[in-house]
């Protein structure tokens, strides 16, 4: 009996301090966050060990998710030069490029944006594809899925693994050589169809000024609430509710209202249908 | 019978579970006041001139802004034809279109097409008053 208590005490008294380890933590975690003691300035670094931490768990991250991309031939000299217009045109404003700096508002950023050369040079192609293609959270690096076809994707990445060949005459040279532009995504055949509504929502922002149900985001009040979608009786007070009318005002917000202050976003058609699918599958 | 039962406990976690979601959410609030000094910085003062809440609550019910509107605290004020009215004072712009003040929600209120012609909110052909009491109402909705 008493030896049955004894090795009941051996797994309650652990149990018990861990449970006690735990809320003391949880007690401390918010008297920090709620007293305002954080400090989310940018001016302030991370803990060394802080930095080392995410950046390990940002590697083994890429390192599972891209596992099964596999990687098209990335020597073609065409591919190359159409990766470096869609570099030039969206990467080089924060990642810079050999002898060129990055824009001031790319400067402060933290954590400040890679050099992408080094990158290039130890990363295989799918990670590079896997990270440009899906964004990293919470560093400022966006997902380029919905904004650039499959195609210019991997010619970003065959772009990014000729970059730590290049001297910066080099890449003059070749910028100045340039041709063709980035062809923005929705004049392109390959969009991927299967990106669902509330993930482009996300992706084109709509939440920083919308609060919409099944949409995580800031509880901003600009626009108006999304929510029972499909119990509104007109969009923006002017045109009766029908997903095909959803999808003129998601593209062309102005030509419905001309006060309006919804921006047009440059919504691709079909990112809109999405759109409006999402919205009216809502209660 | 154990089915029932098990029905009722989930129930009751359920409801405590809510509950619970509840005091999450009005938790920061409830700290905030009791470290004080963090301010929620919130809607701009939205006091309406010569505005009363009381008498606009009773100009909202008689002018039936409900039948298109919901709107709290308005009896039977559950229309789905115009937008929902529910925390209006956090609201950025009025009807999407102009900056929200009192001298815009009144005039939109009095006369929405004069301001937007495409709307489909019509000219409710109340006086002054009437409109400042209801903005002043509206302003009050957190």
């Amino acid at each position: 009996m008493k030896a049955r208590l004894a090795r009941r005490h051996k797994i309650l008294l652990p149990l018990l301090g861990a449970g006690l380890l735990m809320a003391v933590g949880a007690v401390t975690a918010a008297a920090v966050l709620l007293s305002g003691g954080f400090e989310v300035a940018a001016t302030r670094q991370h803990f060394l060990l802080t930095h080392r931490l995410l950046e390990a768990g940002l590697h083994f991250s890429i390192r599972t998710h891209a596992r099964d991309i596999v990687a098209p031939e990335l020597g073609n000299p065409q591919m190359v030069e159409q990766g470096m217009a869609c570099y030039r045109q969206h990467c080089e404003q924060c990642h810079g490029a050999p002898g060129r700096a990055s824009v001031p508002a790319a400067m402060g950023l933290l954590p400040v944006p890679a050099s992408l050369v080094q990158t290039a040079r130890d990363w295989p192609a799918e990670w590079l594809y896997y990270v440009t293609r899906e964004g990293v959270r919470m560093t400022g690096m966006p997902a380029w899925e919905v904004r650039l076809s499959e195609q210019s994707l991997w010619d970003t990445v065959a772009f990014l693994k000729v970059l730590p060949e290049l001297t910066p005459a080099d890449y003059a040279a070749r910028a100045a050589a340039l041709q063709g532009q980035c062809p923005p995504r929705s004049d392109l055949p390959d969009m991927r169809p299967d990106v669902p509504g509330d993930v482009l929502l996300r992706q084109y922002g709509c939440h920083a000024c919308h609060h919409i149900d099944g949409v995580t985001g800031p509880r901003s009040t600009t626009g108006p609430a999304l929510s029972s979608w499909p119990r509104r009786s007109y969009i923006a007070g002017t045109l009766p509710n029908t997903p095909e009318n959803l999808v003129r005002w998601i593209r062309d917000p102005k030509a419905v209202s001309p006060q309006t202050l919804m921006p047009d976003l440059g919504v691709a058609e079909s990112h809109a249908m999405e759109m409006a699918a999402f919205l009216f599958s809502q209660r | 019978m154990a089915a029932a039962g098990l029905a009722t406990r989930l129930a009751t976690h359920a409801a405590s579970l809510l509950a619970l979601a509840r005091l999450a959410r009005a938790a920061p609030v409830v700290t905030c006041f009791l470290i004080a000094g963090c301010g929620t910085g919130g809607a701009p003062d939205s006091a309406v001139p010569g505005g009363s809440a009381q008498r606009g609550k009773l100009a909202l019910q008689q002018r039936d802004c409900g039948v298109c509107h919901r709107i709290p605290g308005i009896r039977g004020a559950r229309g789905d034809v115009g937008p929902s009215l529910h925390g209006y004072a956090q609201r950025v712009y009025v009807a999407g279109k102009f900056p929200h003040d009192a001298a815009h929600l009144v005039r939109w209120i009095r006369d929405a097409p004069a301001l937007a012609p495409r709307t489909a909110m019509p000219a409710m052909g109340v006086s002054e008053q009437e409109a400042r009491d209801m903005a002043a109402y509206l302003q009050g909705l957190r």
